[in-house]
């Protein structure tokens, strides 16, 4: 509420492009804190520009070091330069993969093993390293993930200000309107969900929007980055984060319990999240969430996702891509047969 | 004069000699029991609590009571933070023995640097049932070194001193 960005007062949806304006908030020095020395050494020489662009570093056995800048992806030399040309990358061994993850566990296996059944690990600031390697499955289902062949370190950002554009036509006669934002993968829209969550949790002063009351179903640990129940990332001070949850449990459980203004969840599209939707709806509570697609046509493919918007009940449809950078924001569209609000550059 | 003092020298010696001996083989048992307590710790923290092993390593500082203990076992928690280049097996000998010293037997640091090779390495239930086999390998070493320190203490205690009086008589 008290953001001076805000008591600025620049507003207008003219000025929304992607988040490579925004400001992003350092993380590359408390990255770096998880890696062992060696691969830390090599990552350190990273020039800062390029640093706060790595959305992803990726280590594969025998392979190049890989860091993934959004639109595309960079090869680090063993002289800590980046390159485009994959020989030239340093290669990953398998010590390398062993010291990671022994630096990213603290050598305490038995305490992630149930996260790395589900391919990922949460670790503090909101990080997160999902690994494949040799599965062991027993009565059809994944037990065990051992020999640990890849991994991939994905570095939580939070980009203040992205959101603050796009409040104006999501907020109408003292309601946020029920919201999907609608992206292909890596394009931000987990990273705008965030922000928006924030927001309306803080409230903002100059659109007369109060502090909201949120519940977060966080079922994949990835907007709040919760770590041992606490979240990690900044989704606001009225926000009640339901972590590792699934969408179905979840969403009953804070209607029953926490009574929310707001219900805001990730990557929605699956027939099974339709009655989840609904309920909400019934319940009378606003939501926002996050679905995959690359625009509405796309969208409009998948049966879970058409069927969710065909209900009607979206009352604005924000669509992303990584066009001028990651989080470019192409259109805002008043639900599926509205008007489109705003049209990005 | 010169005789009465060195004889009391000798007796002084060959007694606080026996007292050492005996002491080392209290010094064991103690040593064993805390150990004992720090694995019912570990067992706790790691199969019912499932905390990372830098905080199980800082718990049982906190509950062991041993201001040495405690002490070695901060530092080992501290060597193997987030990001820190280490091998627990290593880290676990050295910590070993700069806790124990020489004061265990053999038999009791071979159970407890198997039991660095494994920890934190397994599965939850694997890494119980490994702790409870190290436990009760350990009671009964425990049970071994009491029945040879209450064997053996008093015999000793008395040999230190008969060995310096003998010593002092043949002197004579």
């Amino acid at each position: 509420m008290n953001d001076p960005e805000y008591k600025n007062g620049a507003m207008g949806t003219e000025s929304i492009s992607s988040f490579a304006a925004a400001k992003v908030l350092p993380h590359w020095a408390g990255v770096l804190n998880f890696f062992p020395p060696s691969l830390r050494q090599l990552l350190q020489a990273i020039p800062p520009d390029l640093q706060q662009q790595v959305i992803e570093i990726r280590l594969r056995i025998n392979q190049s070091l890989e860091l993934n800048l959004g639109q595309q992806s960079n090869w680090v030399t063993p002289q800590g330069e980046l390159r485009s040309d994959l020989a030239s990358g340093y290669r990953v061994s398998p010590g390398d993969i062993k010291q990671l993850l022994n630096a990213v566990t603290t050598g305490s296996f038995y305490a992630v093993e149930e996260e790395l059944l589900g391919g990922y690990l949460a670790l503090p600031g909101g990080h997160r390293i999902g690994v494949t390697g040799q599965a062991v499955v027993n009565c059809g289902k994944i037990r065990l993930i051992k020999n640990i062949s890849s991994i991939n370190f994905r570095i939580a950002r939070s980009i203040r200000g992205i959101a603050r554009n796009i409040l104006p036509v999501l907020w109408k006669d003292g309601h946020l309107l029920k919201t999907l934002i609608i992206a292909p993968p890596a394009a931000g829209k987990t990273t705008l969900l965030r922000e928006i969550i924030r927001e309306i949790s803080n409230g903002v002063e100059c659109l007369q929007i109060p502090p909201l009351h949120v519940g977060l179903v966080d079922e994949r640990s990835e907007i709040a980055g919760s770590y041992l129940g606490v979240a990690q990332l900044d989704v606001g001070p009225c926000t009640d984060i339901l972590d590792g949850c699934s969408k179905q449990e979840g969403v009953y459980l804070l209607l029953r319990a926490m009574n929310p203004q707001v219900i805001a969840t990730d990557e929605v599209g699956r027939e099974t999240d339709i009655p989840v939707i609904e309920e909400i709806i019934n319940a009378g509570v606003s939501f926002i969430a996050t679905a995959h697609a690359r625009n509405l046509t796309e969208a409009m493919l998948r049966p879970g996702l058409k069927r969710i918007l065909e209900t009607g009940s979206i009352e604005r449809l924000i669509f992303l891509s990584s066009r001028t950078g990651v989080g470019t924001i192409e259109s805002v569209k008043a639900g599926l047969a509205g008007p489109e609000l705003f049209k990005g550059r | 004069m010169i005789k009465t003092i060195g004889a009391a020298l000798i007796l002084g010696a060959g007694t606080v000699a026996g007292f050492s001996m005996a002491r080392r083989l209290n010094e064991r048992c103690r040593l064993l029991q805390l150990w004992l307590r720090i694995i019912e710790i570990f067992k706790a923290e790691i199969y019912y609590q499932s905390r990372l092993l830098p905080e199980v390593f800082r718990r049982a500082a906190v509950l062991c009571d041993d201001s040495m203990m405690a002490d070695g076992l901060r530092k080992l928690a501290d060597s193997i933070g987030y990001g820190t280049s280490f091998e627990i097996d290593v880290v676990w000998r050295d910590f070993l023995h700069k806790s124990s010293g020489d004061m265990l037997a053999t038999g009791d640091i071979t159970i407890l640097t198997d039991l660095g090779n494994y920890l934190g390495g397994t599965d939850r239930e694997d890494q119980g049932s490994k702790l409870e086999f190290c436990k009760l390998a350990l009671k009964h070493n425990l049970q071994l070194a009491e029945a040879e320190r209450d064997r053996k203490t008093g015999v000793f205690r008395y040999s230190g001193f008969a060995v310096g009086a003998v010593l002092v008589l043949l002197l004579l």
